[in-house]
């Protein structure tokens, strides 16, 4: 039997969590590409991702859901075509305590544009406990502005269950028939 | 308690805190706190209060105090134990800043030795990757899975409840001193942990993956919430969404379905309030009897003297009351200040305001539907409540996955997805109170039927069961 592999996306700003939201749902200890940080993203956190995070989702031996993390920094945005090809959907995590979250999400998903309508996209809010606002409505107004029609949920990063329930609201989007077998 | 401390007013300085904890602290420096501390610049300074969670925080205090040396107050999740500090772990409570400032003040006049430097270490030198060009040196670094270390955050979870505390200045147009600026929000749940320290891979100056020693375990990583077990989610599943069976015949529901109506329970008076809150940006409070909430609008959150998960809020919810019993009003300077003290105090009694609603609503209505509803009419879900913050239920994550993708009558929902209609009216219920039904024909996407099944149906099913359990 040939083997089956697919790819699940985590995109996103400067310290939203990526890293962290693979760490807490991969079944190997994630490999990551950390570099000390050198620029504004000092600011925020010491080391950052340069290339990719990689974890994975064993389900067979044949089967296998591989799980990227992509770079924060834009400069880096070469690498995101890289990483979608093949991929079934987008995570993408927003700090809610950068100054503008909305301008995150507009521009990760106009970056990411071409993948988000071929695939689905799936919205966490992270740090929202830290600060809370803007607030949920904020963001499911700020979707229906930029007409992405994806689940926008609250998220600690850390929490094996909120990341879970990220990937189960992309599996259903993707496919609301799909039942658990 | 303020009064005993009433001696030297404690000059401080702030230096890096989370917006959150600095709201906090000057809300408290205007008032409660305003005999005990004061704010000063960094030489004038008796102290400082640093927020070690917060971003480089520790760094900058450490260059500052290698000059200074000043005795500190760190806001921490965890003990430090720098010397010539005292740790406040938060959230932060007017109590522990008292007696913060009393140590601050014993410090003050015997001095802690000074630690010994850190040694040195030079920094790490990488080389600037220049964009749209393949890194020179790339560093990696294989992260164990979290093992041993662990087992203690764990811990520190499961003794910490999920709430946000919430202090909050409302918009209140008046000249009247303190409370003139508009809100300052922060929040302190209890369980929240800086993401500052979560990235910490190993430099290793190798190509090769190298596995982190366990030392790099980050302690946060697979936080695990404490399970609860079949037998209680059963439980509350049938509060929630009640235990009626499924309709037979369609063609007659209207003599099979179990109406509600809403005006007859506490939950049109907090629908008011939400509108009400909404509206004007301002507290609301809503008493009934020996109950009483606030909704506090510009973060979202609500207060409730009853734990919503407790049998007090379910029957408060499934009583009939007399609207005219329900007082609800924006509340007044005065009694911002009064709740503002409430909150501090009972951090486990606020709550997201999306979630008091959706629990309160499906606490009314217990899988009933409103008089006034037509189940064969169709509607749509305009976008996905926060799964991840409300209290969810069986197949809850299936119908919204199904209810987003087109207009569908809550029959044709139970009937796709093969699910008692119980949830399917439960989950429209919940959503119809958070505005996130589309009821406008004119908007519903027309197709009226399932997808088709995805290619990678088999795969998608494997890895929902690996997530579910």
């Amino acid at each position: 039997m040939s083997a089956v592999n697919r790819k699940i996306i985590f995109t996103g700003p400067v310290g939203a969590g990526k890293t962290t939201a693979i760490e807490s749902i991969s079944d190997i200890g994630i490999i990551s590409t950390n570099e000390s940080a050198s620029d504004m993203t000092k600011s925020r956190k010491s080391n950052t991702t340069v290339a990719m995070d990689y974890g994975l989702i064993k389900l067979s031996n044949n089967e296998r859901v591989h799980l990227y993390g992509t770079p924060g920094q834009e400069r880096f945005d070469f690498m995101w075509d890289i990483l979608t090809k093949g991929g079934i959907g987008l995570i993408l995590l927003l700090d809610n305590t950068r100054p503008d979250p909305f301008r995150d999400m507009k521009f990760y998903s106009n970056s990411f544009r071409e993948f988000i309508a071929e695939q689905q996209l799936v919205i966490g809010v992270t740090r929202l406990d830290l600060q809370r606002s803007p607030t949920m409505q904020n963001y499911r107004q700020w979707a229906e502005e930029l007409s992405l029609d994806a689940p926008i949920f609250e998220v600690d990063a850390r929490v094996r269950e909120d990341v879970s329930m990220l990937i189960q609201s992309l599996l259903l989007s993707l496919d609301p028939g799909v039942i658990s077998t | 308690m303020l009064g005993i401390m009433r001696k030297k007013v404690l000059k401080v300085n702030l230096l890096d805190i989370s917006p959150h904890n600095k709201a906090i602290l000057e809300f408290f420096f205007a008032g409660a706190g305003s005999k005990l501390f004061k704010v000063s610049s960094q030489r004038d300074a008796d102290a400082f209060i640093v927020d070690f969670d917060h971003p480089n925080a520790r760094q900058q205090w450490e260059e500052i105090n290698a000059t200074l040396n000043k005795p500190t107050m760190v806001l921490a999740f965890y003990e430090t134990d720098e010397s010539n500090t005292v740790w406040l772990s938060k959230p932060l409570t007017t109590k522990a800043l008292s007696d913060a400032a009393k140590k601050i003040q014993g410090l003050l006049k015997n001095p802690e030795p000074r630690a010994k430097p850190k040694p040195v270490v030079p920094p790490i030198t990488t080389t600037a990757i220049p964009a749209k060009t393949e890194p020179q040196t790339r560093v990696f670094a294989k992260r164990a899975p979290v093992g041993s270390n662990s087992a203690a955050f764990r811990k520190k979870t499961s003794e910490t409840n999920t709430f946000s505390q919430t202090q909050v200045r409302p918009k209140i147009n008046t000249d009247q001193a303190n409370i003139s600026q508009a809100s300052k929000t922060a929040s302190l749940v209890s369980s929240q942990q800086s993401h500052s320290n979560v990235n910490k891979a190993t430099h290793v100056e190798t190509n090769k993956p190298s596995a982190s020693p366990a030392k790099e375990k980050t302690p946060e990583a697979k936080k695990i919430l404490p399970s609860v077990s079949n037998e209680e989610k059963q439980k509350r599943w049938k509060k929630l969404c009640g235990q009626l069976e499924n309709i037979k015949n369609p063609n007659a529901w209207k003599k099979e379905v179990v109406f509600y109506t809403p005006e007859n329970y506490l939950i049109t008076s907090l629908q008011d309030a939400l509108r009400l809150t909404t509206q004007s940006q301002q507290m609301v409070k809503i008493k009934y009897q020996s109950a009483k909430f606030y909704f506090i609008p510009d973060v979202t959150q609500a207060y409730s003297s009853i734990a919503i998960d407790s049998e007090e809020f379910e029957s408060l919810c499934k009583s009939p009351v007399k609207k005219t019993d329900v007082v609800i009003h924006i509340m007044n300077v005065k009694e911002v200040e009064l709740a503002h003290s409430t909150l501090a105090a009972e951090p486990k009694s606020i709550f997201d305001l999306e979630n008091f609603m959706w629990t309160a609503m499906l606490l009314t209505s217990s899988g009933k539907l409103h008089r006034n509803v037509d189940i064969r009419r169709r509607v749509m879900l305009k976008q996905w409540p926060n799964l991840s913050r409300v209290e969810t239920f069986p197949h809850v994550f299936r119908i919204a996955a199904l209810w987003k993708t087109d207009g569908f009558n809550m029959l044709e929902i139970a009937h796709n997805l093969q699910i008692p209609q119980r949830y399917v009216f439960s989950f429209y219920n919940a959503c119809c109170i958070l505005g996130l039904i589309e009821h406008d024909p004119a908007k519903l996407k027309g197709k009226m039927q399932p997808t088709s099944p995805n290619k990678n149906r088999g795969l998608f099913s494997r890895l929902l069961k690996r997530l579910i359990g």
